[in-house]
């Protein structure tokens, strides 16, 4: 191992035994929000996957949705397990994803935007539509929160640590992904379409890979937020919702695997700072994309990536160059 | 039966007749020229080959396989290969990285593989044949540096040198030498014999700098009109009256 690998491995640690401390050391309203950020840390890092290859959808938090309601059907009416609903909702988020991206492959940047919305509304108001499976516009309850042999999640102490096992796991999975010749493949067809179709890789197969693999991850963000809340609706899986997870990517950056992280981190924290101004945030949190897009458009990563290099010049920064911003 | 044959190939785009009824035949070892003045179907010609136009009719069978209207990865699969006549390669890569990137179909990677973190494997043996490449090329002293940061001769060669990580049998170069000054060219057209006489690759060069072709090539086609006008050694061809007369058309058109 070099040394950038043991400060690396030094600050997991840090960081994971950090996480399993703070449930008992904060107030119960810190640990609802500590539980909704590891759902998000999931949704936030999923999205990364289809966007390195220069894909930037408008139906991931649809997508999320489809593992919600998945969860909710499941659980309701077959009565399945937390340790079933889980993958079993991330299969199926996977395949639709898999199914929806076909025709949208045609389509590339911001006509690949669109089309992702259009086709994003059109699976949410199936759930408006047909009120017999998915309850209307109001949604369906009583989710079971899950448990786990003896132990109820309904505490928020025990489906915290659920939470952070589930994203530890899939947080590796990604980081692996990224880190992987396949994650290189992604990157090259982001940089140069044309050239990495002439070096043999066939770019619309990758392209829907990566994004029914971002998909699936999104599924069990959303089956963890079903059965955090109990309850699903559509509403909660609008345009709104994925404008803020289109924020946290636009703040951190997604040139790097930490940069939608840093990103979910610093907007989570500015969004409950926020609270006592709640009819104001969504002009905050507008003016705060807007000031990223104009003056950072590599998100905060870059920021960091541009001191790196002030203090040890001569190394090449890897955060520079994002891989595709909204509307490019 | 000749690595690559064209039959009666032609390409349409709307009333205008881009490519009619060609029909080329290449042997394996050859270095094949294609010619003719600005506009005369070259690059179209070379597009429906490598897979970026479907032809409106016509076949093309690359080694025993019919490729003709098939994607061009799945044709780069089949060891057919292009490069650019812009200077394409991956930014913010090095040069070494890009090889590396390009060599995706001689690499095992599966989504499970990188999840297991068995997909690395075979990387030193892939980064070996790299390095052996970019020795080949001459672009060992910058394969840390940034692809985008070469100069421009350097970017052109580094296409060539993405190209032959796919491990071709037939590589296509479209212009190869645009832009380049005569060191460069010399340079570039050493690369293009070494390769057929060291690594027994096919090649075919598209150019328009007719003196390239001359030194390089032992047969020429010449394209004019989207039709196959002439071949033959590039004496032959040079002494074309049909030839000298397509050229000194589109050179009064120039001026």
């Amino acid at each position: 191992m070099t040394r950038t690998n043991w400060t690396f491995a030094a600050f997991l640690v840090l960081v994971l035994a950090g996480a399993c401390v703070a449930p008992f050391l904060v107030k119960p309203y810190t640990l609802e929000i500590l539980i909704i950020f590891l759902i998000n840390l999931i949704l936030v890092c999923s999205y990364r996957i289809p966007a390195m290859t220069g894909d930037w959808s408008l139906s991931h938090v649809v997508m999320m949705g489809v593992g919600a309601y998945t969860t909710a059907l499941l659980s309701t009416h077959l009565d399945l397990s937390i340790l079933l609903t889980v993958p079993l909702s991330a299969i199926v988020a996977g395949i639709l994803g898999y199914i929806i991206v076909l025709p949208m492959i045609r389509t590339r940047g911001f006509g690949f935007f669109i089309a992702s919305f259009a086709i994003g509304e059109f699976v949410r108001l199936t759930w408006v539509k047909f009120r017999d499976v998915f309850g209307g516009p109001r949604g369906m309850i009583g989710i079971p929160n899950g448990e786990i042999g003896s132990i109820d999640l309904f505490f928020a102490t025990p489906s915290y640590f659920f939470m952070l096992v589930i994203a530890f796991i899939c947080l590796t999975i990604m980081y692996r992904i990224d880190k992987s010749r396949i994650g290189s493949t992604f990157v090259a067809i982001y940089k140069d379409e044309e050239l990495a179709e002439a070096v043999g890789i066939n770019v619309p197969h990758y392209r829907a890979l990566a994004f029914a693999t971002g998909t699936f991850f999104a599924g069990i963000a959303g089956a963890l937020l079903a059965h955090r809340l109990g309850a699903v609706d559509p509403k909660g899986f609008d345009i709104n919702t994925m404008v803020y997870l289109i924020i946290w990517i636009v703040v951190g950056g997604s040139a790097t695997f930490w940069g939608p992280i840093v990103g979910l981190i610093v907007v989570t924290f500015a969004f409950e700072w926020t609270r006592p101004l709640l009819e104001w945030r969504p002009l905050l949190f507008g003016g705060l994309l807007i000031f990223f897009l104009v003056f950072l458009p590599g998100g905060l990563e870059s920021l960091l990536a541009k001191i790196r290099q002030r203090l040890v010049p001569g190394q090449n920064d890897d955060a520079a160059a994002s891989p595709g911003t909204a509307g490019e | 039966m000749a690595l690559l044959e064209i039959k009666g190939l032609t390409k349409r785009f709307g009333g205008l007749l881009a490519v009619n009824n060609v029909d080329l035949s290449i042997e394996r070892g050859e270095i094949r020229g294609i010619i003719g003045p600005n506009g005369a179907g070259k690059t179209t010609l070379f597009n429906l080959v490598s897979g970026t136009f479907a032809p409106t009719s016509g076949t093309i069978t690359f080694d025993g396989e019919v490729v003709s209207g098939k994607k061009p990865s799945h044709i780069a699969r089949a060891g057919l290969v292009r490069t650019f006549q812009r200077n394409a390669l991956f930014p913010s890569y090095t040069v070494l990285e890009n090889v590396m990137l390009s060599r995706h179909i001689q690499s095992d990677e599966t989504l499970l593989k990188a999840i297991l973190g068995t997909d690395r494997r075979d990387e030193e043996m892939n980064r070996a044949r790299c390095r052996e490449i970019l020795a080949f090329l001459g672009l060992t002293p910058y394969e840390n540096d940034l692809a985008e940061n070469l100069a421009h001769g350097h970017q052109r060669i580094l296409g060539i040198a993405n190209a032959l990580a796919v491990e071709p049998k037939l590589i296509m170069l479209d212009e190869p030498v645009a832009g380049m000054n005569p060191t460069e060219t010399a340079t570039v057209t050493d690369h293009i014999r070494r390769l057929r006489d060291e690594w027994n690759m096919t090649v075919v060069l598209v150019e328009h700098d007719m003196r390239t072709v001359m030194e390089t090539c032992e047969y020429i086609s010449v394209i004019n009109f989207g039709e196959l006008l002439t071949e033959g050694t590039p004496e032959q061809v040079s002494a074309n009256p049909k030839v000298i007369e397509a050229y000194l058309g589109s050179e009064e058109l120039e001026i």
